[in-house]
């Protein structure tokens, strides 16, 4: 040991080349995903298409012309028209602004509200934990759909009551990802850190866990988004959803089953097209994601 | 030096872990203290329970511990370390980080990955001093070039993965440092670093103690890190302090403990290269099998009946220094190598 202790090398050498924070995006989305980028084109598209209804489609999708009822694809109605006259194109592409809206809000509300259950119940554990878990159980004793349409049958039917069901239902797959999660980031040093630094638990919540958990919650709500759009489809379907004469995939389903038999099969496939079409894109964006944030599902 | 008296007293922390049922004593009857801007080190083998009372100090104890006895002054103010004294607990959790710190062994660990590193070392002050966002960073840029990292404008930015692990302790120094602690708890902050980056960090820490005048205590099991560091030594054996020194170099010179010696021996020293290196017969105790007298006592070289007695006395006549040894090595022994050329 040397013993001159004045000349303190107050620049180390062994710097390594640190990375520079500099680019268009953020390396994890730079990195070659394809499955990633077709989903979010497809599901750009389809939003595009919702938010631009108006321009996008040329008839109304509400008003009848009796008519025009029951035609095949033309360059007027590219999907034809349904049995009241109405242009199918418009309903879909309108049906597209209601049905996107209520799943992507109905996944908001249970993320953030599973997000606090979670992680409150993985850090504090104990009695808190047990009774936080307790009541997650009894959420999810009951099948989801059955629990879905009692609380629409007793809320009433329309967007509200399927955003509020579906939030109630919902959130507790949410809860108890975070709740893992935030089960092993508890032993981390780094919260030691934290509170040897006398940063106050909430701020240490907010600040350190949150971001921490929140990636497997983020990839799990585009599954929950697909979800989501199937049920308020299904609900429709079954005239518990989004009332009439609002355009809707689930309820243009529906009225287009009894003319299947007919030979019209415009009134049921199109609709039936949206979905498939929307829940693809929804995986791809949530398995191109899980795949970018490197989780393994 | 806003008051009289040392800046942190330790007195008689007692502290048990609860494991599968059984109440093991993992510290017993530990007491120490520090003056203001001294830097002490508590050095001991692993399991020793050095890492605990540093955690006991900042009431960061793992839920199975219960802290029995035990009073804490911290610059004048008085502190009962006993679970269940809820009040002083929170009085405890106020000086966390500016009054008391504390660098944590392992740098990579103890950052957290998703958030920036500048922003983590004054997450703290930042609400504390009502920084704006802007204060904040270039106070933390600040910061870091105190502790040694240049280009600290873009490093600010970095995420812990993206700095190596000397870089990533400066950090951790850098945070302890933000809230301008009066004490500094240190747990073997360069044992998990290579030596040249070690000695860089060692180099730090001398040259901020000068620069921030805040009392140091330093856990560690390298004497030689003590010896260039410390001013003062505490020693501990399977939770009970051996030896305890106000003066380093007496302890270096004269160790009072065998168990003490033994450690000075067990030292690979340049001065004695080819020959071989003592090692301490036997290994520490668990905790559930302690002997009820002196815990060293079976692996010790000057064994004798007595030392089985319960609670052995402090045997020093020299101010400032304690050895807990019914038969302290004393001045003759003269087997000790390790000198003072160490500092």
């Amino acid at each position: 040991m040397t013993t001159s202790e004045t000349a303190i090398p107050l620049v180390p050498p062994e710097l390594g080349p640190g990375p520079r924070r500099a680019g268009w995006a953020p390396g994890w989305l730079r990195r070659h995903n394809l499955q990633l980028w077709i989903g979010a084109v497809m599901i750009g598209l389809m939003v595009l298409a919702g938010a631009f209804a108006p321009l996008v489609a040329q008839h109304s999708p509400t008003t009848p012309d009796a008519m025009h009822t029951l035609l095949g694809p033309s360059g007027s109605h590219p999907f034809g028209t349904d049995n009241l006259g109405r242009d199918i194109f418009a309903r879909v592409v309108y049906g597209a602004r209601s049905d996107l809206t209520i799943a992507v809000v109905a996944v908001i509300a249970p993320f953030l509200i599973g997000l606090v259950f979670g992680i409150v119940s993985g850090y504090f554990g104990g009695w808190i934990d047990t009774i936080m878990m307790r009541l997650a159980d009894i959420v999810t004793a009951f099948p989801f759909f059955i629990l879905v349409i009692a609380l629409v049958f007793v809320l009433g039917n329309g967007a509200w009551s399927i955003f509020v069901a579906i939030t109630c239902v919902s959130w507790v797959a949410y809860a108890r990802l975070v709740r893992g999660e935030a089960m092993v980031l508890r032993n981390k040093e780094f919260v030691a850190a934290c509170q040897a630094g006398g940063i106050s638990t909430w701020r240490i919540l907010l600040r350190h866990f949150a971001p921490n958990v929140a990636t497997q919650a983020i990839v799990y709500a585009m599954s929950d988004i697909v979800m989501n759009v199937g049920v308020i489809v299904t609900l429709s379907y079954f005239g518990l959803g989004i009332v009439p004469p609002t355009p809707d995939w689930g309820s243009m389903m529906a009225d287009g089953q009894q003319f299947l038999a007919g030979g019209y099969y415009g009134m049921t496939l199109f609709p039936a097209g949206a979905v498939i079409w929307t829940s693809l894109a929804l995986s791809f964006v949530g398995d191109g994601l899980a795949h970018a944030l490197r989780i393994e599902r | 030096m806003t008051s009289a008296g040392p800046l942190l007293e330790i007195d008689d922390l007692t502290l048990k872990l609860q494991v599968g049922g059984a109440e093991l004593t993992a510290l017993e009857h530990v007491s120490f203290s520090l003056g203001y801007g001294e830097a002490r080190g508590l050095v001991g083998e692993s399991g020793s329970g050095k890492s605990l009372t540093l955690r006991a100090i900042l009431g960061l104890l793992p839920p199975n511990a219960v802290v029995t006895s035990g009073r804490m002054v911290f610059d004048g103010a008085e502190f009962d370390l006993a679970h269940g004294s809820k009040a002083d607990a929170r009085r405890l959790e106020r000086l966390r980080g500016t009054g008391i710190s504390m660098i944590f062994q392992e740098p990579s660990v103890a950052l957290n990955p998703v958030i920036p590193v500048g922003e983590q070392i004054v997450d703290a002050v930042m609400r504390r001093d009502h920084l704006r966002r802007s204060q904040a960073r270039d106070y933390a840029i600040h910061l870091m070039k105190l502790v040694g990292i240049h280009d600290a404008e873009h490093k600010v930015d970095a995420y812990e993965f993206e700095l190596s692990g000397g870089l990533k302790q400066r950090v951790m120094i850098a945070a302890a440092v933000a809230g301008k602690p009066k004490l500094i708890l240190c747990d073997e902050p360069t044992t998990a670093l290579d030596v040249t980056v070690q000695r860089q960090i060692l180099s730090l820490f001398t040259h901020l103690r000068d620069e921030l005048d805040a009392g140091l205590l330093y856990v560690t099991h390298d004497l030689a890190v003590v010896a260039q560091l410390c001013d003062s030594i505490t020693v501990l054996y399977s939770g009970n302090v051996m030896e305890s020194s106000a003066e380093l170099g007496s302890v270096f010179d004269d160790p009072g403990h065998p168990y003490t010696e033994a450690l000075l021996r067990s030292t690979p020293d340049v001065d004695r290269i080819g020959r071989r290196l003592y090692s301490i017969p036997g290994s520490a105790p668990s905790l559930s099998d302690r002997p009820l007298g002196c815990p060293f006592a079976p692996r010790c070289e000057y064994r004798q009946d007595d030392c089985e007695q319960a609670r052995v006395p402090d045997t020093s006549t020299v101010e400032g220094r304690e050895v807990h040894c019914r038969h302290p090595v004393g001045h003759e022994s003269g087997r000790v190598q390790l000198a003072k050329e160490a500092r």
